[in-house]
């Protein structure tokens, strides 16, 4: 028959790998929009958390409130102009670090390594300063929410 | 054709007509579809290709997407300080509302929703979650926090509503400056409403002069004036006296901009811009300059301060009178109402008028708010208003204006114009200076201002190493048509460092009452002076300005100024003359 003719065939062939291949092409462009959909819906969410969180980071960051917190907990006083440094050899060599005497620790320390320099006796301590106990880490977080309701104004 | 082509047909016989007829329609068919798909191929070059091209970088919205991407929501822009801390921006904000008839069990939702809101009470939230509506606010513009908690609770029947809500993050830091919005996010106030079409409509921050930690430092050193000395307002500016930039601006008492209460008129007066106010001695500066510009007067110009003036009814004297014939400098100094009103005589009422009028003292000033006080002056001029205008009264100026006219002179005598926008495309004019004092007046001027401070009335405002110069003002408040002593407005103005000034500072305390610590005094330089030098080390530090050396112009006019030990000999050599 005319209608096998290998022409008509492979014309058959053809149209069909098209159509898949358009189909295929537009479901996967389909997909691809979805995905451009979500990851835009994210970057929105993403924008506007960003905005809230400038927004926390400058309200936190108000002068008023470092100031406050600066002179109740880091003991610092508003620089007065005398106190200002003219020239970089002014500035006094830092004091080295002052360790108040722990009996226990030293008693320790001189058990284990009797030969030890003494600078390395601070490190035990330091380690003690860095991590506050959860007492402290709660009265702090209690005196930032203290401090966010005073300096409201 | 159709007559033709039977014709054709009868002569060749049927058949072969029939094919050839078929022939050339399906010709005619396939030509047609060739033509289309020709058509449709060029239509995809020219989108793809030609126009594709020209599209690129263009946000391009396809019709395909099943779900359109949510419609970029126009925030209200941002307002900034020059750098970059946020002074107003808006956040969407979700609101809570509920439909009474999804929700089943309306007694635990109250009470979970009294848990997330302290501020509701678990009585009333009942009762609107039994109303029988389809629809109830619960709470407008909560916190993200607290919406998460809600989605957590997980209860049917509520829902949230977005909306957009105006945050200052900086409270009522610089609210007069930046002013607020109403619920509908229109401005009514400040740079909010002179910005407003600009912030609605352009997205992009809007950068001012503004710096937060100097305008901290400027309104708790006048907060704290106020309340030490006991005073009902104030207000104060820092400004560059160059650009015309303002650093700071403050207006005591002030408001948040987030409950904002129209009605309360003190808070919401911007005393700095709007008020207009009998400016005392602190004028003495233009009428000081006017006397060295127009009149030639030199730095040995005497004048005669012996006896009060009487002029008609009125008596002008000097508050702290020395009696005697001073220079130039000295009626500075000891800021004689006397000596200045022979100044301005010198000068002449027209050159005196024309000289204020040129240094903007005549009109409104141009800033980019809208709460401006037009100046109160005297209609007509006359004579005894140059007199009374020579020492700041019988004409109202808004503090804004004085600072800017004084920097005019202290920055070497080129008119600058008060700006709270740091982006430059936004100002209005540029370029085109205009000068209203010789640079040599300018000097004379620095060299004055840094006398008061080193041997005058403004001594509690000098910082060592920065050679502060300025100008002290006390005024008597109208109280009913009279001046009333105890009524005063004091204020001190100055500028650093005086040999090439950089910084304008002023502050101005309305009412103070005298202290102990102050031997019961409450003028200029007991309230407004000492308030200033603390601002003026905050700068310092804030800005890292390092201390001088030298105090190029202290000391350069004492060969004008006499010291004590020779007033009273000079006085002791008068009486026996008399004798």
């Amino acid at each position: 028959m005319r209608l096998f003719r290998i022409s008509n065939l492979l014309s058959l062939v053809v149209a069909t790998v098209f159509g898949v291949l358009l189909f295929w092409t537009s479901q996967a462009v389909q997909q691809k929009e979805d995905q451009l959909g979500e990851l835009k819906k994210n970057l929105a969410q993403e924008t506007e958390t960003v905005r809230v969180l400038g927004v926390e980071w400058d309200y936190l960051n108000r002068p008023q409130r470092l100031e406050k917190m600066a002179v109740e907990h880091l003991g610092m006083e508003l620089p007065s102009a005398t106190e200002v440094v003219k020239q970089v050899k002014d500035i006094p060599e830092p004091s080295p670090l002052v360790i108040p005497y722990n009996p226990e620790l030293a008693q320790e320390v001189s058990a284990q390594a009797p030969a030890k320099p003494p600078q390395q006796k601070s490190i035990p301590m330091k380690a003690e300063i860095i991590s506050p106990s959860k007492a402290d880490k709660q009265s702090f977080d209690k005196l930032i929410e203290s401090l966010d309701g005073g300096t409201g104004e | 054709m159709n007559n033709f082509n039977r014709a054709k047909i009868q002569v060749s016989g049927q058949k072969r007509s029939v094919l050839d007829m078929a022939r050339s329609r399906l010709m005619l068919l396939s030509l047609f579809f060739i033509l289309t798909y020709i058509v449709v191929a060029a239509r995809i070059v020219d989108l793809t290709i030609i126009q594709g091209e020209m599209k690129k970088g263009e946000e391009t919205v396809s019709m395909l997407e099943a779900e359109p991407v949510q419609k970029k929501t126009a925030h209200r822009a941002d307002i900034l300080d020059r750098n970059g801390i946020i002074l107003a921006r808006s956040l969407k904000t979700a609101s809570l509302a509920a439909d009474p008839e999804l929700i089943p069990d309306k007694q635990i939702v109250a009470k979970d929703l009294v848990k997330i809101f302290p501020e509701l009470t678990y009585g009333e939230t009942l009762k609107k979650l039994q109303e029988a509506r389809r629809f109830v606010w619960i709470k407008r513009n909560m916190t993200p926090d607290d919406q998460y908690k809600i989605l957590y609770l997980g209860h049917p029947g509520l829902s949230f509503m977005e909306e957009e809500r105006r945050l200052y993050p900086q409270g009522p830091l610089a609210a007069h400056v930046v002013g607020f919005t109403n619920t509908d996010d229109r401005g009514l106030g400040g740079l909010e409403a002179g910005f407003d079409k600009l912030l609605m409509e352009s997205g992009e921050p809007l950068m001012t002069t503004i710096d937060v930690r100097v305008q901290h430092a400027l309104r708790r050193e006048t907060a704290n004036a106020i309340k030490k000395f006991n005073a009902v307002a104030g207000a104060g500016v820092v400004m560059n006296v160059n650009t015309g930039e303002i650093l700071a601006a403050v207006s005591l008492p002030d408001f948040d901009p987030h409950k904002v209460n129209d009605k309360d008129k003190n808070t919401m007066f911007n005393r700095l811009t709007l008020g207009v106010f009998e400016p005392g001695s602190t004028f003495k500066i233009f009428t000081t300059a006017a006397a060295i510009e127009n009149a030639g007067a030199g730095m040995s110009a005497t004048y005669d301060a012996t006896k009060p003036l009487k002029v008609g009814r009125f008596t002008i004297s000097d508050y702290h009178p020395e009696k005697r014939v001073m220079t130039l400098p000295e009626v500075f100094m000891h800021s004689s109402n006397i000596g200045s009103v022979k100044m301005a005589q010198q000068v002449g009422t027209e050159q005196f008028q024309n000289f204020l009028s040129d240094l903007g003292l005549f009109k409104a000033p141009d800033i980019e708010i809208p709460e401006v006080g037009a100046p109160l002056i005297p209609k007509p001029w006359k004579e005894i208003n140059t007199m009374t205008a020579a020492f700041g009264h019988g004409i109202a100026v808004s503090p804004l204006q004085l600072v800017t006219a004084s920097a005019s002179i202290m920055n070497g005598g080129i008119l600058v114009k008060p700006t709270l926008v740091l982006d430059k495309t936004l100002k209005k004019d540029k370029g085109n200076s205009v000068r209203v004092v010789s640079e040599k007046t300018a000097h004379r001027m620095r060299q004055l201002m840094r006398l008061v401070v080193t041997d005058g009335t403004g001594g509690k405002a000098d910082v060592a190493g920065y050679n502060v110069g300025g100008k002290t003002g006390t005024a008597e408040k109208d109280s009913g048509g009279k001046y009333d002593q105890n009524k005063l407005r004091s204020s001190f103005m100055a500028f650093f460092p005086a040999e090439n000034p950089k910084y304008a500072v002023y502050i101005l305390v309305d009412e103070p009452k005298g202290n102990k610590e102050s031997y019961g005094y409450a003028t200029a330089g007991w309230v407004a002076a000492p308030a200033v030098k603390k601002v003026i080390e905050s700068i310092v530090a804030i800005e890292g300005i390092k201390p001088q050396d030298s105090d190029e112009l202290g000391g350069t006019l004492d060969a004008y100024v006499k010291s004590k030990e020779e007033i009273a000999k000079e006085k002791q050599l008068a009486a026996l003359a008399a004798h």
